[in-house]
């Protein structure tokens, strides 16, 4: 199947290439808090960016999305603040996760976000179980799973498209980012009874489309959907140019954009750095809902480093 | 007194899950062969019929799968108890349960509990080979974020099994399954719980503490029946939740008997009974009257035609406790 929108949305253009410019910013910062030694590794999202927008803004607020952490855009667009990614960034005490992950690596309750750095593929398979569960409730929610073409050659991946089909698991999974190794998913989905939609990775209004359609024939009892939304050989970045191209904004308008997100991620900063550091006694809690005998004090000389 | 019934352990198995499923819809069990077939062990018999198979989901056979769908569908909110056919087969689930599951809580800073009870046959005895017959517990109790709780009697795996899956924090249940039906007791009838993280004392004796849990409890048994025709009296703590161990019931038996022997199947490097060891030194030495002993598996893989030398005996457990006393 070959997903396409026959009009061009403008509101959702203006969406995309927004969100686009406010996570390109704010990704350039973090890397370079990375190469300055600030913060610890992050990987950034690069032209998957797209991708990555594109099918959260797709999503609805309290469907579930799993992915890594190179998919902070979309955790931007599923309706992170951005004060509180950068507190995860910097691991201070406005993160949510009170700095237990790497920066990207963020989990966010209210905003239905986990995104790791672990296993490559692990977190596919829990997003089959979430979808399974959300078939077996049908409470109208969704699982959305994103990944790069290197975690196809995991086996995680395997059991994930294996227990989501057979279960109609309410899940759309996402390959975004460049194609590793000439892999074509479109017949391979047949073995495993997944349903394989291929779309450009660049192409922001049609990964739209395909992950709406696809989260729409889950709701529906349908089974899930996998997206391969990874990028061609030359891909098209989605700037605001082609944009004005379109008949897009001017670019007098791009650039009081740019003034209001760079305002935008100045503020969040400092909201970030004055929420202050993780407490030290942090170290030993949700470990388990309640603390056991072994995890009742530091030691004097850590409680004082 | 509560009405009770005689059951053996893998009934009792059974009749918590039911008890499980009955008072919360969110209990939803997965498996391989769970279902109609009702387990390889006959844990599951019946409730596939009972609560349907919306609840009681047989799996691709795929144990990363099991538990990684599992964690997925207590994020989402229910409150899933996997089942591994042998614990022997745990280590493809074994990423998503050291890495995500013990972790997710903590990671998530307390954002996603992920209450999932994983139960799983443990132990050897039964000619199963080195694929059917090891004990794990050390793998998982070295991993922060994970409860391991291993029954040795009916009334306890009910119990321990009903606490397990109400509780938020993730489980291991170990199953003992060379005692799965040589085990028969009382169990109280319907809603049922033994709490987490509490020992019990098995036998009390003034001259030597026996530490052990799942099959090794009731050899300890016959151990302790045997001393005491020698004049030997032991005492018996099954700490039946390994972790968070109950270290004061230890703690506090040792400090009466000055002696511990601690016996469990798994291989004596790294074993649980190490971590035993040092606990009860570094809070009873002035008590201790003789070295801690261990009685274990060797350190060797699991093996299938000498397994009852592999596997600790009475005759092994006997010298240590003899040993021990007249040290």
């Amino acid at each position: 199947m070959t997903a396409s929108v026959e009009q061009p949305q403008r509101d959702l253009l203006e969406v995309l290439v927004s969100m686009d410019l406010q996570s390109e910013s704010l990704e350039r910062l973090l890397v370079r808090w990375r190469t300055s030694g600030i913060i610890g590794d992050f990987p950034d999202a690069g032209l998957a960016r797209t991708a990555m927008i594109a099918s959260a803004l797709a999503l609805r607020s309290n469907d579930m999305l799993f992915g890594t952490a190179r998919d902070l855009p979309a955790a931007l667009a599923h309706g992170v603040p951005i004060a509180e990614i950068l507190a995860q960034a910097l691991g201070k005490a406005g993160d949510p996760g009170r700095g237990r992950g790497l920066p990207g690596a963020l989990t966010h309750q209210g905003h239905g976000v986990s995104l790791t750095d672990g296993n490559i593929a692990s977190h596919a398979v829990h997003a089959s179980g979430f979808g399974q569960a959300a078939e077996l409730r049908g409470d109208g929610r969704i699982a959305c799973a994103m990944f790069g073409s290197g975690a196809l050659a995991n086996g995680e991946l395997h059991a994930a498209f294996n227990f989501a089909a057979l279960s109609r698991a309410r899940t759309v999974f996402v390959v975004r980012g460049p194609v590793a190794d000439g892999l074509e998913l479109a017949e391979a989905g047949d073995a495993w009874g997944l349903p394989v939609v291929v779309v450009r990775g660049d192409d922001g209004q049609a990964v739209y489309a395909a992950v709406r359609d696809a989260r729409e024939r889950a709701v529906d009892g349908l089974g899930p959907t996998l997206i391969d939304a990874r990028l061609p050989e030359q891909p098209e970045p989605l700037d605001w140019q082609a944009h004005q191209a379109r008949g897009g904004w001017s670019a007098e308008h791009h650039q009081g954009v740019l003034r209001e997100i760079e305002a935008a991620i100045r503020e969040a900063r400092r909201e970030a750095e004055e929420g202050g550091d993780v407490r030290i006694a942090s170290l030993l809690e949700d470990v388990f809902e309640d603390r056991p005998w072994f995890l009742q004090s530091l030691d004097s000389h850590e409680v004082t480093s | 007194m509560s009405e009770t019934q005689t059951l053996n352990l893998v009934q009792a198995v059974t009749d918590g899950l039911n008890v499980a499923m009955e008072t919360d819809d969110d209990v939803i069990l997965l498996g391989e062969d769970i279902g109609k077939f009702g387990g390889v062990f006959r844990a599951t018999a019946g409730l596939h019929e009972r609560f349907g198979e919306e609840r009681v989901i047989d799996t691709p056979l795929n144990e990363a799968g099991i538990i990684g769908s599992a964690i997925g569908m207590a994020l989402y909110g229910l409150r899933p108890v996997p089942e591994i056919q042998f614990s022997d087969f745990i280590y493809p689930g074994f990423d998503h349960i050291v890495n995500e599951l013990a972790k997710y809580r903590y990671r998530s800073g307390g954002q996603f509990p992920c209450p999932v009870t994983i139960r799983t046959p443990v132990g050897g005895g039964i000619r199963g080979g080195h694929y059917h017959s090891q004990s794990p517990e050390a793998y998982f109790i070295h991993t922060p974020g994970l409860k391991v709780v291993c029954p040795s009697s009916p009334r306890d795996a009910k119990g321990l099994l009903v606490s397990s899956i109400r509780n938020d924090d993730p489980v291991l249940f170990l199953e003992p399954k060379p005692i799965y039906r040589k085990a028969i007791g009382e169990v109280p009838v319907g809603d049922f719980e033994v709490p987490l993280g509490e020992a019990r004392v098995v036998r009390e004796g003034s001259d030597v503490t026996l530490v052990a849990w799942g099959a090794m409890v009731p050899l300890c048994e016959e151990v302790a029946s045997r001393a005491a025709s020698d004049g030997i009296e032991c005492t018996i703590l099954d700490p039946r939740t390994l972790w968070p161990l109950d270290i004061d019931a230890i703690v506090e038996s040792v400090e009466h008997t000055g002696r511990c022997v601690i016996v469990h199947e798994a291989p004596r490097t790294c074993g649980f009974g190490s971590e035993i060891s040092a606990l009860v030194q570094e809070r009873c030495f002035l008590n201790l009257e003789a070295p801690i002993t261990r009685v274990t598996g060797y350190d060797v893989p699991f093996p299938y035609t000498l397994e009852h030398a592999y596997l600790p005996s009475v005759a092994r457990v006997l010298d240590a406790v003899e040993s021990t006393v007249h040290f």
